[in-house]
């Protein structure tokens, strides 16, 4: 396929490899923040092809791990009501709640469906204007401007058995909590590329600047990520720090701006829970007041809802880049995709499951 | 990697057979893994897939605006509400549904010529 394949050329990796080793006199410690690059990474053994020294930390990237775990109960609660249609997309139906997951609730009878886009979600309140649909709007900037759509059209036609159940997160609010750690040693940073297609990059450029840190928007094929790799390591090497844009074929600086406009109308910036993390301020996204009708929460008053997650888990660890995957006491014993224990071994796109699939299944002995 | 593969992956453990081909844009490990992009593991939320557009069916209001988009031979209808200044020919970003960019086919190069360009520039530097 024109745009995928030609990315994916080994002798040209190898090149990006070789180079990478030219400019790099010193280890340096990058964080990727988009799951779907942590999955190509690990997959096409990226960090394999890497100068010694020079280490990849995953970032909080994956809107499926960092999902609250009383978002999952709200979801859990508002799916098995019986006049419900609860869509979402098909990573969440194994999310853990604190008791049970959407599967569970599928399997005893609950009308649970995995939807391609919150649009199919939107033509199902169409089509049964007897039923609640309600669409689990789980993701970063990237998914954000479906989702508004599926709203606003909602509310332009008038279809009130439609809504929201808003688990929305951003990507410059995580990366300031993980620069602002006071174990924070990453020293450079790939920015999700499809999240800046759609916002842009200008509000990386305060970042870039407050805390010193080089910043590439990097897309999510194997060559794209070695380039975004060089070119921040580059920068580390010359001591610069700038935002630069590696995956200038999608992304714009100014990003997408009717798809922003629209973010704008339908959604407000909001603080929230981020599953593992805790609370970050104004790192999501709510309804606005005008669109406050189509909210789940509130139509289905679960909004107080509150819950713990296991204590054995240390996603929270692995999303902030201060574990990793295979360094969990629990990692491929306790904790499988099969019976996930924390929403990182869930996720396809989750650092846990990637490890899972693609590396050793052993947890790292003790005294290695 | 051997002499003749043609992309990066050698650490794949479980390769799929390609009869399970399905919904290019639905290649979610769980559920369908498609191998047409070989991206089966990829997250749906993060996931954008570049399209051909063939075709635009122009319902007269921008908002519902479609087109007919080609991934690799699978056709699919798309909003094209966010890419109003969209042609046919265009190739497409497309995510769960919404061309949300045109790619750029010159800056697409970009990540072929980089190292030339930046070999130049060093050699440049030494010659200094």
């Amino acid at each position: 396929m024109k745009f995928i394949d030609e990315y994916r050329d080994a002798d040209r990796a190898r090149e990006y490899a070789e180079a990478l080793a030219r400019v790099t006199t010193r280890p340096w410690t990058l964080m990727e923040v988009c799951g779907g690059q942590t999955h190509a990474i690990v997959k096409f053994g990226i960090d394999e092809l890497l100068p010694e020294g020079v280490e990849l930390v995953h970032g909080p990237g994956c809107p499926v791990c960092v999902t609250p775990i009383e978002l999952i109960d709200k979801g859990l609660e508002i799916a098995g009501q019986p006049e419900v249609i609860f869509c979402s997309f098909g990573d969440m139906l194994r999310v853990p709640g604190s008791e049970d997951d959407l599967f569970s609730v599928k399997a005893r009878g609950g009308d649970v469906r995995i939807v391609y886009s919150p649009m199919d979600a939107l033509a199902l309140a169409r089509q049964h204007p007897d039923r609640q649909v309600v669409f689990f709007a789980v993701g970063f900037e990237t998914t954000a401007p479906a989702n508004a759509m599926s709203v606003f059209q909602a509310q332009r036609e008038g279809i009130d058995n439609f809504s929201l159940l808003v688990s929305h997160v951003l990507v410059p609010p995580a990366i300031e909590a993980v620069l602002s750690g006071e174990h924070n040693r990453v020293q450079g940073f790939l920015a999700a590329g499809h999240v800046c297609m759609v916002m842009g990059y200008e509000e990386y450029e305060p970042l870039a600047e407050k805390f010193g840190v080089p910043i590439v928007v990097t897309g999510f094929e194997p060559l794209d990520i070695l380039q975004g790799i060089y070119m921040c390591i580059k920068q580390l090497e010359e001591g610069r720090v700038e935002v630069e844009n590696q995956y200038a074929r999608t992304v714009r600086r100014e990003g997408n701006i009717p798809a922003r406009d629209l973010i704008g109308k339908v959604f407000q910036i909001i603080p929230r829970k981020w599953r593992g993390v805790g609370e970050i301020p104004q790192s999501g996204l709510g309804l606005s007041p005008a669109f406050a009708a189509f909210d789940a929460e509130e139509r289905f008053g679960v909004a107080s809802y509150t819950a713990e997650e296991d204590a054995d888990c240390i996603s929270g660890l692995v999303l902030q880049g201060l574990r990793k995957p295979h360094e969990c006491p629990v990692f491929g014993q306790r904790c499988t995709p099969e019976q996930p224990l924390g929403a990182t071994m869930v996720s396809s796109e989750g650092a846990c499951a990637a490890y899972y699939r693609y590396r050793s299944r052993q947890p790292v002995e003790e005294g290695e | 990697m051997g002499a003749g593969t043609q992309t990066v992956g050698a650490t794949d453990r479980s390769p799929l057979p390609r009869s399970e081909i399905c919904n290019p844009l639905w290649n979610h490990a769980a559920f369908c893994r498609c191998l047409i992009h070989n991206a089966s593991e990829r997250c749906i939320m993060c996931l954008a897939v570049p399209g051909k557009l063939q075709e635009i069916i122009d319902s007269g209001d921008p908002l519902t605006r479609t087109g007919k988009v080609s991934f690799g031979g699978i056709v699919k209808e798309v909003n094209l509400a966010y890419v109003p200044e969209a042609e046919v020919g265009d190739y497409l970003t497309v995510h769960v549904g919404f061309a949300l960019s045109v790619v750029d086919e010159e800056d697409a190069e970009l990540v072929f010529e980089f190292l030339r360009q930046e070999g130049q520039l060093d050699e440049l530097e030494e010659g200094a």
